[in-house]
């Protein structure tokens, strides 16, 4: 009999080390064969909620102004963190990165979830926005990666316009407070486990299989 | 322990306030050769 297992992941898209876990995250989840379904839903947590929708400046303009940074800091950061990813497969380009307000982005993955398409959302917008400098703080540009996953276009126009999913957006925030997740990635497995940063595949496996064994 | 739930994993790094921590050191690097910014959980 399969075991179903639900996996609640705090992550902002805005997120280096998110889309890290996110790879290894998925490895452990295929190590686990096909005794144990993985439910997975992702919920919203702002890393820089004052950050504009418009930045005129690069990854490394914005990390030194707002943190108070040395400038070569910043860039020494952001090097090995793509060294970081390239070892997931995953080509950072944080030169064509382009900075912004990740709230309607939020929006989106849940307008996702409502249309049951959030998994693919989420890739799709973490690979526009690491590797190739999607500008993910506009409605047009968020509603274009939108349809590439199935959703209708002029739906997430007005919907991302109205600020429907504005509420359920604040309401992950809130959780997120709530629980004292103060960094991200963080993954709830089945309610109970709490695991925080991109860990190894095996740690996610194993606790998934006990949550799987404890059902 | 972070909320209701018991913590399992390893020490990883994890990004906070827009500033993402490093790897862990490797044998003989410093701190500041690191760079470490943002906390560690």
């Amino acid at each position: 009999m399969t075991q179903r297992v639900k996996v609640d992941v705090w992550s902002d898209i805005a997120c280096p080390w998110c889309f890290v876990g996110k790879r290894r995250f998925e490895q452990g989840v295929a190590a686990l064969g096909d005794g144990v379904e993985v439910e997975v839903e992702y919920h919203s947590f702002e890393l820089a909620p004052d950050t504009p929708v418009d930045f005129e400046g690069s990854e490394v303009d914005f990390l030194a102004g707002h943190k108070g940074m040395p400038a070569a800091q910043v860039e020494q950061m952001l090097g090995q963190m793509t060294q970081v990813a390239a070892g997931e497969g995953l080509a950072y380009d944080f030169d064509a990165l382009q900075h912004t307000n990740t709230r309607k982005a939020h929006e989106l993955l849940h307008l996702a979830k409502a249309h049951g398409v959030q998994p693919a959302m989420k890739e799709r917008l973490l690979r526009a926005y690491f590797e190739q400098g999607r500008h993910l703080g506009r409605v047009d540009e968020l509603a274009d990666l939108a349809v590439e996953v199935g959703l209708d276009r002029d739906v997430v126009v007005r919907e991302l316009e109205a600020g429907t999913y504005a509420d359920a957006v604040q309401a992950d925030v809130d959780q997120a407070m709530r629980y004292g997740i103060g960094g991200v990635p963080f993954y709830v497995v089945d309610g109970k486990y709490g695991i925080s940063g991109a860990q190894s595949p095996e740690t996610f496996a194993g606790a998934i299989e006990k949550a799987a064994s404890e059902q | 322990m972070t909320g209701p739930f018991e913590m399992v994993g390893d020490d990883a790094p994890v990004c906070v306030d827009g500033v993402c921590a490093l790897p862990a050191a490797q044998d003989g690097e410093t701190d500041e050769a690191r760079g470490a910014l943002g906390e560690r959980r």
